[in-house]
């Protein structure tokens, strides 16, 4: 799984290497480490609604070095820009050019944030007209960004300010490494649910989540990601995978669950060993899953069947008992139960052979959007999450050729890793990101294939 | 000082073992304490036992390198409990799981420790192969030797008869009778037929299968080395097959042999492990209490001169147990007979029905029998599953703590047989 | 006395020499017994012996007496040296040691003193040839002119000699077979015996008879693999059942010889307290080896 031309290209003669031939430059990102300070360097802020004072504040109460204006000779970490009070589109142009003067001046793996008001929530030709170009704007800024920086927005509804906790949530994650594979993307914050931890290395302490397909992978990443951020971890997998299960368990002092999720009665049995080991479960992550693929012209029963029965046929019904559940249901103020399931860019742009499996992804996104409304009314939340090209045991097996264009066909120039996967689903499923439900957010580095 | 005269409940938390396989197939490589050390951290995964100091962990195996003198505590070394739990290997022939597993459960109900687990491991792929006694008379002779000359001069008497390694015996070393020929003995002594015992062998696999199917297994076992299931496991045999087949043991008997390999267990490689604890403990820890560890029972039986069949020592040490328990076969829920042949189940189970041999051999007034069939290893057992010798205690305690839990008061008997005419029998309730 | 190298040497050289009267038939019987001291068995023996055998250790506290088949190891040189007599009427060289009865009276020490005394008498016919009984008595070592007192230790071999008939008595109707008709009884056990168990044993007893060290020395002599000797199988029944305290007699016949290396069926039954019998055959080829009985006291 390891990225060698990445690794290549950071080094000296590499970098002067690559350049000189033009190849693809993919930077080394910066990831989350926990102790380590959420960003480095001035973060300047753009836009003077009230909006901007507010995001000013948050940032200065994370103890960062926020500006309005920056030093010529100064280089800035992130640039927060406000378009929540944009009405229409020549309205965009001031922020807009005060953004694009500071992208000269960006350090490595740097963050451009916009901040912006639900297009859809207006019926003015121009103020929605306006808001679309912020998405727009920020999705071709993302493409132009270099050293491994990323350009994301924070989208409110519902007349939300900026106070609300799932908005610090979604900047602070943006800001962060953790949304080191995260570029171009939208993140919806539509409800004040939701909490700000104590303890931002530890955003989960105290609550108990289950991961399914957790022996290996992305999932085994998941599980101990969430473990790092204080979670205790129900670590669940099939039967055969049990080995790997138990180490994953061990490592994280979780418990194992060997689990068939097709089982009928697959929710309930996670229901009663959280009862009985935990006696509380808060977050589930559905990131079981397979693929069999086949072109639909040679398709068997057996391939189509298998891949809607574990990949989202269980997710339907493990979620049916989980919301049937009282374990499930208790709402602790402003907080209710999270599950964020595993999309995929395949269910978003479709995949040549994976007709079964683009059925199930898209099935996901379907189910999350459709069921966000019984779980914010618990004030809780329901997201999937969609990777792109990640580095894994089942991606390495991938014909070379095409892994590595593969890999360099987004807007990082290199694939992600488990872990990038694992942050924004910790993401998803801390209190902090309680605002945000029904989303598919996708981990792809921009990924050309796909909206 | 004073004895506790009052005892506490010692509960089943539950059970883990590795698949059992068929020796020298998939665990070839594997050392006992490589099987012991995954049985365990099953277990710990499964219960969340990480970095818990226990109050001691106790098991063996019967086949055992003199390196692994510290097999138990080795292993516990290398799982991710707390470096500070005790450990210590006991050995008992095939009871030494159960005899583990009872003695830890005793440690508990008197108060000394909190929690345990209790199991075993064997592999007749790793046991250890020993050099003649003359070889390692001449060898400890050059060790002990101060020069090199009287090294050489003890060396020179090696001889090539020396050096033929002696696989260890599954023989009884006082009669030099393998175990199936003992059974033989004692099957065709109570007339135990072919056709019950291959029916009874079809019963185990049928069984074993089906509760596979049913998930059963799911929190019983974790797989180890890429094998998830009991690769002695055949759930596509069926009478045709098994009575296709030559005897394999007491062949002298000529047309009245009736042992075959399908209704004897086969040299088995595996490991299990059983947690323990005290109520309290469990529910500090928030663990399930399937079942509580009632009674045991250690028999001996006079076998060398065949006064008493070599796999008989269960049939005494159950008559013993049940009138200390004031207690009947009818009690039971489930009945666990450990499967070492067909014909060791249907032996006891005979010997438990029979007037005269209650009576005269046990001291009863009457028959313990009759034992409805209905109840017997219901999800498999030896047969099917395998026997790696001192794992079978824990697989068997951990199975019927399973089948028992949520029958609060309904009770499970346990009969494993063990080399030496020696035995163990247990009580278990449901809760 | 001589050593039972010399006996043999002796027996080898005297089957050049005949053993017929003139007129052909066989000389008479002399009852002048030969008669030892013997200063007992070491512990080195007592060690050798039970590393042969097993069992539990000859160290005063598990056991201390030497097992019957010991003391009758101790007065075999004695029985050689009487079989290798001038006067003796048959030739030692392919003598067959068709049973053996021992009266063990009293319990005997290590390293304890010793008076044997062996003499021949019964010569009498057999199917296959003549046979004779080798009465061998142990004692205690007593003060000069005290009058003999009952042996602790009574041992009669009977030995065959095939071929070689008594005048005027073609063969008798003793010595029928036994074996024939032989149903096994339940096995109790069963011994495994290796290509050196004959040496193994010889080097115990001294007895070093050339049938029973290896297969060629066996072919020399005409027998088609080397045997084990009868006392061994007798000595392997009896460990573990003899009491320390003697008291105790037994008996064995020994049939079909124990090729080696081989495997021996045993089955030892107990019709009562006071007795046991015990038989060993051939798994394979259902032929019996031996049988006996052991007497408790």
């Amino acid at each position: 799984m390891r990225d060698s031309y990445t690794e290549f290209a950071n080094t000296g003669l590499g970098r002067k290497l690559t350049k000189s031939l033009g190849l693809p430059q993919p930077a080394k990102l910066r990831r989350y480490r926990p102790g380590a300070p959420l960003i480095e360097g001035p973060v300047v802020v753009v836009g003077d609604s009230e909006a901007s004072d507010r995001i000013a504040e948050v940032m200065l109460g994370w103890d960062l070095d926020v500006r309005r204006h920056l030093e010529s000779r100064e280089e800035a970490a992130a640039v927060v820009a406000a378009f929540d009070t944009t009405s229409s589109p020549e309205q965009l142009s001031s922020e807009v050019l005060a953004v694009g003067r500071l992208l000269k001046q960006l350090k490595s793996s740097a963050r451009v944030i916009t901040v912006f008001r639900d297009p859809q929530e207006t019926e003015d030709p121009a103020v929605r007209a306006a808001r679309k170009g912020v998405e727009g704007l920020t999705r071709s800024l993302a493409h132009e960004m270099r050293a491994g920086g990323t350009a994301n927005g924070i989208v409110l509804q519902n007349e939300l300010d900026a106070a609300a906790p799932g908005f610090a949530g979604a900047l602070r994650f943006l800001l962060s490494g953790r949304s080191a594979f995260v570029s171009g993307q939208f993140i919806t914050v539509g409800s004040v649910n939701g909490a700000l931890p104590e303890d931002w290395s530890k955003p989960l302490q105290g609550q108990v989540a289950v991961v399914t397909g957790a022996a290996r992978g992305i999932g085994a990443a998941i599980a101990e990601t969430l473990h790092r951020d204080g979670a205790e971890v129900i670590a669940v997998d099939i039967p055969p995978a049990g080995e790997q299960l138990a180490a994953v368990a061990n490592e994280i002092s979780g418990t194992a669950l060997q689990l068939d999720i097709t089982a009928e009665d697959a929710g309930e049995r996670i229901l009663t060993h959280a009862e009985q080991h935990y006696g509380r479960l808060d977050i589930v992550v559905h990131n079981a899953g397979i693929t069999r693929d086949k072109l639909l012209a040679n398709m068997d029963a057996s391939r189509w069947d298998s891949v809607i029965a574990v990949n989202i046929e269980s997710q339907l019904r493990m979620n049916r008992a989980f919301l049937a559940s009282e374990l499930f249901n208790r709402a602790e103020a402003t907080v209710g139960p999270r599950i964020v399931s595993l999309a995929s860019t395949s269910g978003i742009a479709g995949n040549r052979g994976q007709t079964n499996y683009a059925a199930s992804k898209s099935g996901v996104i379907g189910m999350v959007s459709a069921t966000s409304d019984q779980l914010q009314a618990r004030h809780g939340s329901i997201n999937a999450v969609a990777p792109g090209f990640i580095e894994t045991e089942m991606t390495a097996k991938i014909p070379l050729v095409t892994r590595e264009v593969a890999r360099r066909l987004n807007s990082l120039n290199q694939g992600g890793l488990p872990e990038d996967v694992a942050e924004t689903i910790a993401f998803l499923a801390s209190q902090a990101a309680g605002g945000t439900s029904g989303l598919t957010l996708r981990v792809c580095g921009q990924n050309l294939v796909g909206a | 000082m004073s004895t506790p005269t009052t005892t506490r409940d010692a509960v089943i938390i539950g059970g883990n073992r590795i698949p059992f396989v068929r020796a020298h197939g998939a665990y070839a490589k594997a050392s006992n304490q490589d099987m012991l050390t995954s049985a365990l951290n099953g277990l710990i995964a499964r219960f969340g036992l990480q970095g818990e100091q226990l109050g001691t962990v106790a098991g063996g195996a019967v086949m055992k390198h003199s390196k692994n003198f510290n097999l138990v505590r080795e292993s516990v070394l290398g799982t991710p409990l707390d470096p500070k739990t005790p450990a210590y290997d006991v050995q008992m022939a095939c009871a030494t799981g159960m005899e583990a597993i009872g003695s830890l459960a005793n440690k508990i109900k008197l108060g000394q420790i909190d929690s345990a687990v209790g199991g075993g491991v064997d592999s007749i792929s790793d046991a250890p192969i020993v050099v003649t006694d003359e070889l390692r008379g001449i060898l400890m002779e050059a060790n002990r030797a101060k020069t090199a000359g009287q090294r050489l001069k003890a060396l020179a008497k090696i001889r090539p008869g020396h050096l033929v390694p002696q696989a260890p015996g599954v023989a009884e070393p006082r009669t030099g009778l393998s175990m199936g020929d003992h059974m033989a003995v004692t099957a065709h002594a109570w007339g135990i037929t072919r056709q019950e015992q291959d029916e009874l062998a079809l019963a185990s696999h049928k069984n074993l299968a089906a509760a596979y199917d049913a998930g059963f297994f799911d929190d019983l076992i974790t797989p180890f080395q890429g094998v998830a299931k009991d690769n002695n496991l055949r759930p596509d045999s069926s009478m045709e097959k098994l009575a296709k087949l030559k005897p394999s043991f007491g062949r002298d008997l000529g047309e009245e042999a009736t042992m075959t390999a399908a209704n004897s267990t086969p040299l088995t490689d595996g490991a299990a492990a059983v947690l323990l604890g005290s109520e309290e403990w469990a529910d500090a820890h928030d663990l399930p209490k399937l079942a509580n560890f009632v009674d045991y029972e250690e028999g001996a039986v006079d076998f060398v001169d065949g006064a008493e069949g070599l796999l008989m020592a269960p049939a005494y040490a159950a008559a013993r147990m049940l009138r200390r328990n004031n207690l009947t076969f009818e009690d039971f829920e489930f009945i666990e007979i450990h499967e070492a042949f067909a014909s060791t189940v249907l032996a006891q189970i005979k010997a438990w029905e029979d007037e005269d041999f209650c009576r005269n051999k046990l001291g009863l007034d009457g028959a313990m029998g009759p034992i409805d069939r209905s109840k017997l290893n219901v999800n498999g057992s030896s047969l099917a599953a395998g026997h790696p010798f001192a794992a079978t205690g824990g697989r068997i305690v951990g199975t019927l703590a399973k089948m028992l839990h949520g029958k609060p008061g309904k009770l499970g008997f346990i009969s494993v047989c063990a080399a030496g005419g020696q035995g163990i029998t247990a009580i278990i309730e449901g809760r | 006395m001589a050593s039972i190298l010399t006996s043999y040497r002796k027996a080898a050289l005297g089957a050049l020499t005949s053993k017929l009267t003139s007129n052909g038939s066989l000389r008479a019987l002399s009852s002048d017994p030969e008669e030892i001291s013997h200063p007992g068995a070491s512990a080195e023996q007592l060690e050798a012996y039970r590393t042969l055998f097993g069992g539990e250790a000859f160290d005063g506290v598990h056991r201390s007496r030497l097992p019957s088949v010991l003391v009758h190891i101790l007065g075999f040189p004695l029985q050689l040296q009487l079989m290798t007599r001038d006067d003796f009427p048959l030739q030692l060289m392919g003598l067959v040691h068709l049973s053996n009865q021992v009266e063990h009276r009293s319990p005997i020490a290590q390293d304890q003193p010793l008076r044997l005394r062996a003499h021949a008498e019964n010569l009498r016919p057999h199917r296959k040839g003549t046979q004779v009984d080798i009465v061998t008595e142990v004692f205690e070592v007593q003060a000069p002119g005290a009058a003999d007192e009952a042996p602790l230790w009574r041992g009669v071999s009977t030995y065959l000699s095939r071929g070689v008939f008594l005048a005027g008595k073609p063969g008798g109707s003793e010595g029928s077979r036994s074996g024939a008709g032989f149903t096994p009884p339940s096995k109790t056990a069963m011994w495994t015996l290796g290509a050196d168990e004959g040496r193994r044993y010889a080097a115990v007893s001294g007895d070093y008879n050339p049938i029973h060290l290896s297969g060629l020395s066996a072919k020399a002599l005409g027998m088609p693999k080397a045997i084990v000797h009868g006392m061994y199988t007798a000595a392997r029944v009896l460990e573990g059942r003899e009491p320390d305290a003697a008291g105790h007699s037994w008996s064995i016949s020994f049939e079909a010889p124990v090729t080696l290396p081989g495997k021996v069926a045993v089955a030892v039954e107990k019709p009562d307290e006071k007795m046991q019998t015990f038989t060993g055959w051939n798994p394979k080829k259902g032929r019996r080896h031996f049988s006996g009985e052991l007497h408790l006291p």
